[in-house]
């Protein structure tokens, strides 16, 4: 079902690309993309599966791809760094994608040109803009991007404070503390930080079995809350609290104290500051020292969105879900964690996802057509354990001109067997290989 | 849990992005193979039909043994020891060829030996497929060739497929996919467990038409 | 509001899944499946030439959880018989990759 709106788009489109009849798929249109992630990679290679003609460009700062999904398994050595790290080979040779290593520091929306650092300019008939987030390092007392670098590392961009805070986590004395702060919403990869605290908690029961992981949160709630405390109640010695117990399957009862802790905003866990001098940090509750502290500060769109006039109030893009398109800025679309496109969430699995409807939207606006309605899913898995994994399942559509997560008959996924925790973690694992595949290779 | 006699230690994780684990390059032995079958558990097929729905076996394999989509091997009908040398080869790491492997090797970590014979002696049970009817039958199956050292296939595995000779698996009615992958797996020695490297030396040689002809003689597929 | 009326008009009288919809809706299954359904070395299946049929029955099996899953249950629950089969056909379309 096409809608009105649709329609006007497609008027829209034709009359700025010259009314074309559609068997002449003539070489029509270039497009540039900005940021070389997910988003912008799996946009880029869709794109040219679907359309070769047309010419895709990806202007992306780093010469590398360090993947955040999963990095969190450099922390308990699972994985290195180096295992992070993707390159832009198959976009390039196997897909003709022009991957040019530069940084976009200007648009002019009106002349569709995008400038980079290095001076070159890039004129685009649609642009695709897929620049992840920033982190508001400063929005937390105390914190800084130099202290991130140096003391207490965030790694919610990975790179070097990830292999940091690996080599910070490994020397920590025995019976140490490693603390997470976690960040307000809406953020990059609900269940991250959590599944961080439980991995580094698994590694600490073998390798530092008298200390203690602490998560800190400015919120009472997490997408897999029910799954992640159910796993860290079997795993890491988690008392689920009482007013979090409905719904769940029969909980142990542990009398002491287990390896992870996590204090929730009504609890007085709400960071107030970060004193990485002292090695403490402020919260609601007083005060908690550690040894290792990480810090997920709030976050918003990638700084380039913010420069093209890409954001609002909020600091995250709006868009047309059916194309992804700005509202604010013609012919510039925006994808993956910058957008506002809830309920669709900041996840990689999302803006891969995205990616793939924009790309075959603007196919379609670009010959002159109706733009298909478009179909989401985000299905990830996560862990509680190298062994125990479950998953975050949302499918969506389009329901009266909004995204909307599709009600579906519910089942229980729970209280599920050993075996299906330990298959979830091996597809977790099998998911990041097929993932990385899709997006880039 | 009592491992049974393989003289090797599981080295390494399985596994992760891809990369291939790390299995340890050691050969079965006439006598560490006898030992390991001689001191399986007897096994109760009752109790085996009860672990394949819940280590979700069923989930890949079948519920009777019959794998619902081509890219997985069927077990019905198999020979009770060899099912049974395929878990402890899995749960060793003997097998780890690809990542479809290292499935297996999570799974049966959480098995015992008892339950490995319950299950293998349950899929024993089941009717085993057959190879689709009518096809010509590849020379290689009846005469080999001598010249390539290549014994021929129905001498162990049975013109049907039906396996059970000096305990060879059934191959019959498995996806031609399933057995293309072991007969490549075979030749480029990634798939190491088999005793005395007989199926190595018998893909060894073969031609990519011929490793097809021969999927597609014996499996379900017309 | 006449043109309005006499489009709707069109468009439900048309078929109700274009190929290119079923594409989109089976583009979020090469994140574990395979880009084209092709994965090859992988715990998930390949898609592509899946016979029709099998899909479907697959998805239906998971639906009703005859065919134990971890998170598949979920997604066959998700889509209606006819959004899935047009996935199913889709799927059968596509050339098998040279795979292990």
């Amino acid at each position: 079902m096409i809608s009105r709106r649709d329609f006007l788009g497609m008027a829209l489109a034709a009359g700025a690309a010259g009314l074309l009849p559609t068997s002449a798929r003539a070489s029509i249109g270039k497009v540039v993309v900005i940021g070389g992630g997910v988003g912008g990679s799996t946009f880029a290679k869709y794109m040219k599966m679907k359309a070769p003609q047309i010419e895709v460009t990806i202007i992306e700062q780093n010469p590398i791809y360090i993947r955040p999904y999963g990095s969190s398994e450099v922390l308990n050595g699972h994985i290195q760094m180096s295992d992070l790290e993707v390159n832009y080979d198959a976009l390039r040779n196997k897909y003709g994608v022009n991957v040019v290593v530069d940084k976009a520091v200007g648009l002019d929306a009106d002349k569709r040109i995008v400038t980079t650092a290095s001076g070159a300019k890039f004129d685009y008939d649609r642009l695709v803009v897929s620049p992840g987030i920033e982190l508001l390092y400063d929005r937390l007392e105390g914190y800084s991007r130099e202290v991130a670098e140096t003391k207490a590392p965030s790694g919610w961009i990975p790179g070097s404070q990830t292999a940091l805070l690996r080599d910070q986590i490994k020397n920590m004395r025995q019976g140490g503390t490693f603390l997470i702060v976690a960040p307000p919403n809406p953020y990059r990869c609900p269940p991250g930080p959590y599944e961080r605290g439980a991995l580094v908690a698994e590694w600490m029961q073998k390798y530092n079995p008298t200390g203690k992981v602490i998560i800190t949160d400015p919120k009472n709630e997490f997408v897999t809350g029910q799954d992640m405390r159910l796993g860290w109640n079997r795993l890491y010695g988690y008392n689920v609290p009482a007013d979090m117990r409905e719904g769940m399957p029969t909980l142990r009862e542990h009398s002491e104290a287990g390896m992870i802790d996590w204090i929730r905003e009504v609890d007085g866990g709400r960071p107030l500051s970060i004193d990485a001098n002292n090695m403490q940090v402020e919260t609601d509750q007083g005060l908690i020292k550690a040894d290792v502290i990480n810090v997920v500060p709030p976050m918003r769109a990638g700084k380039v969105a913010k420069a093209f006039g890409l954001t609002d109030e909020s600091g995250w893009c709006p868009v047309d879900p059916y194309t992804f398109e700005s509202t604010r800025v013609s012919n510039v679309h925006v994808l993956g964690d910058s957008v506002s496109a809830s309920p669709l969430p900041k996840s990689g699995f999302a803006a891969n996802n995205e990616a793939k409807v924009a790309a075959y939207a603007i196919i379609n606006l670009f010959e002159g057509r109706a733009v298909e309605e478009p179909s989401w899913e985000n299905t990830c898995y996560a862990l509680a354990g190298k062994d125990y994994g479950f998953m975050v399942i949302g499918v969506y559509g389009m329901r009266d001109g909004k995204i909307a997560n599709l009600p579906r008959p519910g089942f229980q996924s729970l209280d599920v067997s050993d075996t299906k925790h330990r298959l979830a973690a091996v597809y977790q694992q099998a998911w990041m290989k097929s993932f990385t595949e899709d997006s880039f290779l | 849990m009592k491992k049974l006699i393989l003289s090797l230690l599981v080295v390494g994780s399985f596994a992760a992005n891809g990369s291939e684990a790390v299995a340890p390059n050691v050969e079965w032995s006439a006598k560490s193979l006898r030992q390991a079958l001689d001191s399986r558990p007897f096994g109760d097929p009752l109790r085996g039909e009860t672990l394949n729905t819940q280590h979700m076996c069923a989930s890949c394999h079948g519920k009777d043994g019959i794998a619902p989509t081509p890219n997985w091997p069927s077990v019905a009908g198999q020979l009770e020891s060899y099912t049974f040398k395929m878990l402890l080869d899995y749960q060793s790491g003997a097998r780890a060829e690809d990542n479809r492997a290292n499935v297996m090797t999570a799974v049966v970590d959480m098995l015992s030996p008892q339950d490995m014979s319950d299950l293998a002696s349950y899929y024993a049970s089941l009717e085993a497929p057959s190879l689709a009817a009518g096809k010509s039958i590849p020379k290689l199956v009846t005469k080999g060739d001598p010249k390539r050292l290549i014994t021929p296939c129905a001498s162990c595995h049975g013109l049907t497929g039906q396996g059970g000779i000096k305990g060879t698996p059934a191959i019959a009615g498995q996806s031609a996919d399933v057995l293309k992958r072991a007969l490549e797996f075979y030749q480029s020695g990634e798939r190491h467990s088999d005793l005395y490297s007989v199926m190595r030396q018998a893909a060894m040689r073969l031609t990519a038409d011929e490793i097809d002809s021969l999927s597609d003689y014996y499996s379900s597929q017309d | 509001m006449k043109k309005l009326i006499a489009l709707t008009a069109i468009l439900l009288a048309a078929p109700a899944m274009s190929d290119e919809r079923a594409e989109i809706m089976a583009n979020p299954c090469a994140a574990c499946h395979g880009t084209a359904g092709n994965v090859d070395n992988s715990a998930f299946m390949p898609l592509a030439g899946i016979k029709a049929e099998v899909f479907m029955r697959t998805m239906k099996e998971f639906r009703t959880g005859e065919r134990d899953s971890t998170l598949m249950r979920a997604l066959a629950l998700a889509y209606t018989d006819q959004e899935l089969e047009a996935m199913a056909k889709y799927f059968e379309s596509l050339p098998k990759g040279g795979e292990k």
